[in-house]
């Protein structure tokens, strides 16, 4: 029962989806986060614990990254092996037997059509272990709004790709603060900086996924 | 001067850059998805080697120009004046441009295939292979330019006539809302871009700029040292 456990969260740093994936390539054959999720939940391990591995496998490939010995692609697929688990863990979450660390409210802001690098950013956060509510491109203020009136403890992020967009961040926060000072507001995207952050009064401002992971986990924790 | 007199002023040439023309360089879309120069992975060079040859045939590259000859640098070489608008091109740009004497108004996309298959890729659980058909798109895009560039040089040249570098706004603290400038000194929908109220160009793997044409201009080398943003993944790769 804890070979099962200890697999899963090797597939998971390693990025090994399910059975058929071919990467990594010393793992081919063998079945993968997909396989060794379900076998879990068959044995009757407790969810807790599948989840727990994962986001010990997750934590691995994030400290790997912090120390450059892995970079956004290998992040990017931990998030997909573990998105595999999710799928057999969702009735979990239903029932309320299992918890994510919370909500993360995240889009692209208004005037603003740049989706990836929101994307990207998404999948880590869920992948690791947080309920992501995506609200597309082009968002509006008000669209931010509602969505926190809905998920009142969600922690909200913005992207924006050009520097026109990026001004439209501190409108939507001044508003989102006015209405909801204690909800806190994440930012990135190319033309991002630290002291714009700052400027826009944002609570933080993350260059990459695995920092955004970390800004996130630290106001859980 | 006869050589200037000869320009197609104010006319637009229309370029298809070619497919076959756009190499791309599997080493820039390594550190464009973020890995360290020299770093390398079969399994993920496969993948990008694969992604090159597949995306040709979803782009429709499109390019042109429009050449303006009443080009001027303000003194303060803060302004430019072309196309009879004035441009807050700043220092940087500007001092690039002054011994310039008409200049080209450039457009280049490589149309919405790429951007599109990525998103597909992306919705359908295929994050990694998503990612680097945006940076292969990134750079077929740039190749593109490049071969428009170099058509630009080709043609001035028979007339006895240099060009510089090219400069986008955005670039060097000329503000991207300029774009809205830009744009009107070319025809609504030209190449099928268009571009948003915030001044987005939308295919997105688009480019826009302006090129210096004159007899005592020079163009050089991708100039990283002129432009100040740190993070830029082809100052990671020139320097
Ligand atoms: C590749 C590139 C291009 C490509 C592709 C563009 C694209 N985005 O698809 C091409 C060549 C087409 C291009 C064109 C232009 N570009 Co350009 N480009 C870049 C470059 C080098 C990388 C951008 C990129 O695609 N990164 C990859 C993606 C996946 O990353 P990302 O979206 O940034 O997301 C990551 C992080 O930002 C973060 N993140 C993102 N969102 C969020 C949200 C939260 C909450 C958090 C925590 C984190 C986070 O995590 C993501 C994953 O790592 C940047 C410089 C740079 N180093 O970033 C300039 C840059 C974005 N470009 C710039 C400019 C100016 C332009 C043009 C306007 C130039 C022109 N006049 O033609 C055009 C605009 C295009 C358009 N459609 O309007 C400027 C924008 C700043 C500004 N002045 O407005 C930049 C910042 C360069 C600079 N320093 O000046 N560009």
């Amino acid at each position: 029962m804890d070979e099962i456990i200890v697999k899963l969260a090797i597939c998971i740093e390693r990025g090994k989806t399910n059975k058929t994936s071919p990467y990594p390539p010393d793992l081919r054959e063998q079945d993968g986060a997909d396989e060794l999720a379900k076998q879990a939940i068959e044995a009757g391990i407790d969810a807790n614990r599948i989840l727990g591995a994962c986001m010990q496998g997750m934590q691995s490939i994030g400290e790997k990254f912090a120390k450059n010995e892995a970079f956004v692609p290998e992040l990017l697929m931990s998030a997909k092996a573990m998105n595999a688990v999710m799928v057999h863990l969702k009735p979990f979450f239903q029932s309320g037997s299992v918890q994510r660390k919370g909500k993360f409210i995240i889009g692209t802001v208004a005037g603003d059509l740049h989706d990836i690098g929101k994307k990207l950013v998404s999948m880590v956060v869920e992948g690791n272990g947080w309920e992501v509510i995506d609200l597309g491109v082009d968002v509006s203020t008000d669209k931010y709004l509602a969505a926190i009136a809905q998920h009142p403890n969600a922690i909200v992020g913005m992207s924006a790709l050009l520097t026109t967009t990026m001004v439209n961040m501190e409108k939507s926060i001044q508003a989102i603060k006015a209405k909801y000072p204690a909800t806190k507001v994440l930012v990135g995207g190319a033309p991002l900086t630290q002291d714009f952050a700052n400027k826009i009064h944002a609570d933080g401002y993350a260059p990459d996924p695995q920092a955004a992971v970390k800004l996130l986990n630290s106001y859980v924790a | 001067m006869t050589e200037t007199s000869a320009l197609p002023v104010e006319e637009l040439v229309s370029i298809q850059p070619l497919l076959e023309k756009l190499v791309i360089d599997p080493a820039i879309i390594r550190v464009g998805i973020g890995y360290p120069l020299n770093h390398s992975d079969r399994h993920i060079d496969d993948m990008i080697d694969k992604i090159i040859s597949e995306s040709r045939r979803r782009m429709e590259p499109a390019s042109g120009y429009k050449i303006f000859n009443d080009l001027l640098a303000e003194p303060d070489y803060k302004t430019l004046h072309f196309g009879g608008l004035d441009f807050r091109t700043e220092k940087i740009i500007t001092v690039q441009m002054k011994k310039a004497v008409a200049v080209a108004v450039f457009l280049c996309t490589i149309g919405p295939g790429m951007e599109n298959w990525s998103r597909q890729l992306i919705d359908n659980g295929d994050y990694l292979k998503g990612y680097i058909v945006d940076a292969v798109a990134s750079e077929a895009v740039e190749q593109a330019v490049e071969q428009t560039h170099n058509y630009l040089e080709a043609q001035m040249r028979e007339l006895g006539l240099g060009i510089t570098n090219r400069y986008s706004p955005g670039y060097c603290n000329w503000p991207v809302a300029e774009q809205h400038l830009l744009f009107s000194l070319l025809p609504p929908g030209y190449c099928g871009i268009r571009l948003t109220e915030t001044a987005l160009m939308i295919p997105i793997k688009s480019v826009s700029g302006i090129i210096g044409i004159g007899p005592d201009v020079k163009r050089r080398g991708y100039a990283c040292n002129l432009c100040d943003d740190k993070q830029c993944i082809y100052r990671k790769i020139k320097t």
